[in-house]
């Protein structure tokens, strides 16, 4: 086991910055296998608890997709001390309600729906066994406990890559975060699957069947994406989440939540000798996973042309322009970072062309993504509605092609140095915002990654930039999207002359 | 979350690593030390009490009343300001001017900066300047790096007394705010919370909002006039915290801040409740039905308050634990989101809503089962540990809520703009934990008579309004069906 203690020392030794700050970071590895990350600071009288695993989209494929967000619902069911009056008597109640949901599985694939008389008829008994089960339930227990005790923040996230469990307690409270994730590391208990399976159908309808912008971005990310698992969305593709199963469930929680599979960072007024004392208390009894992981093989093959996709919807008009860059880590992703800052902000180089001169747009933007795997350099643009997209997509790709042979400026390279800067000390006012940071580092290569960024960011030359350009933002090989409305076919009723339905 | 969002927060610094090994902490791990429950944890107490605003507060020669603190921490400063006006006195026939002059005052240049020298200077210093206008508040917030504070200072004033509202950026806003006006009802959510204020304060200013028509009608001179009456020293309160000397602070400050003869005109126009229809349906071709029960309750600070905000935290606002997330959304699996709130208004009579949203085909079955949850708080008292319960919860995020200097201040500025009582954190707990059982049961009665719901909802007309559960159906009540385009042309 070893433990490293940094101390970060904004300036002391680096000239360009004269501030004076500090960050202790402290960092562990239990020989399970799970690591911690602790930065106190005595100026709060809460802490971030949060708990990180490895785990994502990225590992699922057909038919499976959205299980880790599934999961990230189920870890509020309990465990088999917590949410429970007896669990040993749910066992074969649990077993009785996964026999009906198969049958259900087995007629949908027959081609029966919800509406058929059949259907329902399972259905009503297997809630009619769940109803029985529930006598010998807690509901909710766990997420009471920490609400009770002055948890905020209390919420699951899932991504691509990771998923997360966060609670910000009182200084005092922290034990209950050992207890409570140590326990369903160890102990999780699929309880109510098949409603809260349906739960995440209603969230899945929210998020994309009734919102336009969102659907139609969900599907430009699955074109831009042709092999990698990062084209599955995180919340999974409706026909899969209908076909989860608590079995199916429970093969995927044995191979990828484990201690070895995990992250715990803690960030506020905590004690990191303390902490580590009660974390190895409570979670080195954990064993790691049996199973091996498997790793995500898949990489995106190199574009051969141009993919367009065009939506119309009610919605306002915007593009957004895809390009591939490498995964991470990589050199050339700090230099596209630059032309990120290049093409972004009100000063930008694209709002000043497309918003302020040519008013065509009334905002637009850029975004370099680092990810694991394949990355990507995103500009978009939010049209005015008048305006013709094509002409927008034409100076988009001028100022590309410009960028290969006007380099950024000296005011353009102080600009983004300084953004860079009040960013990084903005991210460090918030507890929970630096537990993300550090977390997604540890994930991406190592959470030091978050301090030396600066400095790989401070080696890119102006020059370089052009050539880099040309090599990633290459407009033979994007994936481009276009939202546009539809066009309204009468026009808007007058509802003070609308009927009243009385009955 | 992408990894992207926060990667631009990220970004850099250089900043040099000293590492150093230190001894593990690594000892013999002992499962028998864990407690068999986590109710059986003994906890410290806490050594933490809520802080007072008084020792942070100040009232300036120029009349301006402050809330600053030094925080040495980061070499940041952090401002809030906030100022009595709103876009309730936006006047008839111009609704959205409001808005439209704080969006000017950021974009449309200053008697010092044209708009294109502003943006780049507050680019170039990555300094974060806001403004903005809810109904019942204007805020001004700014964020900057302390070394650059004078020139933030310098901009800042700019901003707040020195725009000019240039007139080509004038009608680029305007343009902008017209779009912006025509695709509001996109997603179902914010098209529900429109149709609700129409729903519930019908023919009110509260129900007003921007349509193409007013904010066509407003001209550069509207904004000018309303700058001019609006951003003067009486009616602002200043909270401001980060890496500075407070004296030398407070003198820069004062030297922004005009003092100022004029009395303001404090008042808001007064607002009645007076839901109009028994149900507004707003047909949009949706696969769920996006969905408010709501009902008349009160103005602040009222004495049923609490009582109504801990019963409010039971039935629907203490999220999974609450009666209807349990109900609704965990037992039946019939939605992703549903809560109730007891809305805090200090300037007129707020509502209680439950809002939720579910597949068409269970539209009736969940209305149904939240009129049977609602109808067991008024017919039998919430049992003690639920109260309990609701009171740890309400109490136990105070903590949190006052993390930073930046928080204390700010807070209590808050506080005082919207006149509450300056020792209103310090006994809050106190008033929560006298209220009881019976008090919620009386609440309860007083207030959430089923009957008395109203229902907005979006979503498919032709699948809703045939549906029948437990005796609720749509078809038995009044209905007004209206488009969605119609929203806005509601009084």
């Amino acid at each position: 086991m070893k433990t490293i203690f940094s101390i970060l020392f904004g300036a002391l030794l680096c000239s360009l910055y004269a501030d004076q700050f500090q960050i202790p970071v402290h960092y562990d590895t239990l020989k399970n296998g799970l690591r911690i990350i602790i930065v106190p600071d005595t100026n709060v009288a809460v802490v971030s608890c949060r708990l990180y695993y490895f785990v994502g989209s990225m590992y699922e494929g057909p038919g499976s997709s959205g299980l880790s967000h599934m999961y990230e619902h189920m870890m509020f069911k309990g465990t088999k001390r917590i949410g429970t009056k007896s669990y040993n008597k749910e066992i074969p109640l649990m077993a009785s309600i996964d026999s009906l949901a198969d049958i259900i599985h087995k007629e949908r694939l027959k081609g029966k729906t919800d509406s058929d008389s059949l259907i329902q008829d399972l259905k009503s008994k297997m809630y009619a066994i769940l109803e029985k089960q529930r006598q010998y339930m807690k509901k909710e227990e766990l997420w009471e406990t920490y609400q009770n005790n002055g948890g905020t923040n209390l919420n699951a996230w899932t991504a691509d890559d990771m998923t997360a469990y966060i609670v910000t307690l009182p200084k005092n409270k922290l034990e209950l975060f050992y207890w409570l994730e140590s326990d369903r590391m160890k102990d999780p208990v699929l309880r109510e699957f098949y409603s809260e399976r349906d739960v995440v159908a209603e969230e899945r309808r929210m998020r994309y069947e009734n919102r336009p912008l969102n659907r139609y971005w969900e599907r430009l990310n699955s074109l831009f994406y042709v092999a990698h698992p990062y084209r599955l969305p995180t919340i999974g593709w409706m026909s899969d989440i209908e076909a989860y199963t608590r079995e199916k469930m429970e093969n995927h929680i044995r191979k990828f939540y484990t201690p070895d599979n995990a992250l715990i960072v803690m960030v506020g007024n905590v004690d990191p000798k303390k902490a580590m004392i009660d974390i190895k208390r409570y979670f080195s009894s954990i064993p790691r996973s049996k199973i091996t992981k498997t790793e995500v093989v898949t990489r995106e093959p190199q574009p051969i042309g141009v993919t367009r996709f065009t939506v119309h919807d009610n919605v306002a008009p915007r593009i957004d322009m895809m390009f591939h860059t490498p995964g991470y880590p990589h050199d050339d992703l700090y230099k596209i970072d630059i032309i990120e800052g290049i093409f972004s902000g009100r000063s930008g180089r694209l709002y000043r062309r497309l918003v302020d001169k040519e008013k065509l747009c009334i905002n637009v933007g850029a975004a370099n993504s680092f990810r694991l795997h394949d990355g990507y350099f995103h500009i978009w643009a939010e049209l005015k509605s008048d305006a013709d997209p094509k002409k927008v997509e034409q100076i988009i790709l001028e100022e590309i092609k410009n960028l290969s042979s006007n380099p950024p400026t000296a005011n353009e390279m102080s600009r983004i140095t300084n953004q860079i800067r009040m960013s990084f000390i903005t991210g460090l006012k918030s507890l929970e915002g630096l537990s993300d940071r550090l977390a997604w580092f540890e994930r991406l290569n190592s959470w030091k990654d978050l301090l030396s960024y600066p400095d790989k960011i401070a080696q890119v030359k102006p020059e370089e930039i052009s050539a880099i350009a040309i090599k990633y933002i290459n407009p033979q090989l994007m994936t481009i999207g276009q939202l546009l409305p539809i066009k309204p076919e009468k026009a808007p009723v007058d509802a003070q002359n609308e009927n009243i339905k009385k009955k | 979350m992408k990894l992207s969002h926060f990667f631009h927060l990220i970004i850099s610094v250089l900043m040099c690593i000293s590492i150093v090994t230190a001894q593990s902490t690594n000892k013999q791990a002992s499962s028998s030390s864990i407690p068999a429950h986590p109710s059986k944890i003994k906890f410290q107490p806490l050594d933490w009490t809520v802080p007072l605003g008084s020792p942070y507060r100040t009232e300036l020669k120029n009349g301006l009343i402050t809330y600053i603190a030094e925080d040495q921490t980061l070499p940041l400063v952090k401002i809030v300001l906030y100022i009595r006006s709103g876009s309730l006195l936006d006047p008839a026939s111009k609704e959205g001017l409001a808005s439209l002059m704080t969006k000017l005052m950021r974009t449309g240049g200053t008697s010092k900066y044209p708009a294109d020298t502003l943006n780049e200077l507050i680019d170039q210093y990555a300094m974060q300047f806001g403004i903005s206008a809810t109904e019942t508040q204007i805020s001004f917030s700014a964020s900057f790096l302390s070394e650059y504070t004078e020139k933030a200072l310098d901009i800042m004033e700019q901003l707040i007394f020195h725009p000019v509202f240039n007139l080509k950026e004038f009608e680029k806003e305007q343009k902008i705010m017209i779009q912006n006006i025509q695709h509001r009802f996109d997603d179902p959510a914010p098209t529900l919370r429109a149709a609700y204020q129409k729903q519930l304060y019908a023919g009110e200013v509260s129900s007003r909002f921007a349509t193409e028509a007013s904010v066509k009608n407003i001209s550069r001179e509207d904004l000018v006039g309303l700058h001019k009456k609006t951003f003067v020293t009486p009616k602002m309160i200043l909270s401001l915290a980060g890496n500075f000397n407070r004296d030398s602070m407070l003198t820069r400050i004062e030297k922004i801040f005009p003092p100022s003869t004029q009395v303001p005109n404090d008042s808001f126009p007064q607002i009645a409740i007076k839901p109009k229809f028994k149900c507004l349906l707003v047909q949009k071709p949706l696969s769920q039905a996006y969905v408010r029960l709501g009902l008349p309750l009160f103005k602040r600070p009222h004495p049923d308050y609490y009582s109504m905000s801990l019963l409010n935290e039971i039935l629907g606002g203490g999220g999974f634990i609450s009666r209807l997330g349990a109900k609704i959304r965990s037992d039946a699996g019939l939605t992703y989101s549903i809560y109730s709130n007891a809305e805090s208004n200090y300037i007129y009579p707020g509502t209680f809503y439950i809002e939720f949203f579910t597949k068409n085909a269970s539209f009736s079955q969940a209305v149904a089962l939240i009129i049977e949850e609602v109808q067991k708080v008024i017919s039998e008292e919430v049992t003690e540990l639920e109260l309990e319960n609701a009171k740890a919860s309400l109490t136990g995020s105070l903590p949190s809520m006052f993390r930073s200097p930046f928080d204390i201040v700010s807070t209590y500025a808050w506080n005082e703009y919207y006149k509450r009582d300056p020792d209103h954190f310090k006994v809050y707990e106190e008033k929560l934990r006298k209220v009881t059982r019976e008090d919620l049961l009386r609440v309860a009665k007083q207030y959430l008579t089923p009957d008395n719901f109203t229902y907005t909802v979006v979503g498919d007309t032709d699948a809703l309004l045939k549906q029948e559960t437990n005796g609720f159906s749509l078809s038995k009540m009044e209905v007004k069906t209206i488009p969605v385009d119609s929203i806005a042309a509601l009084p």
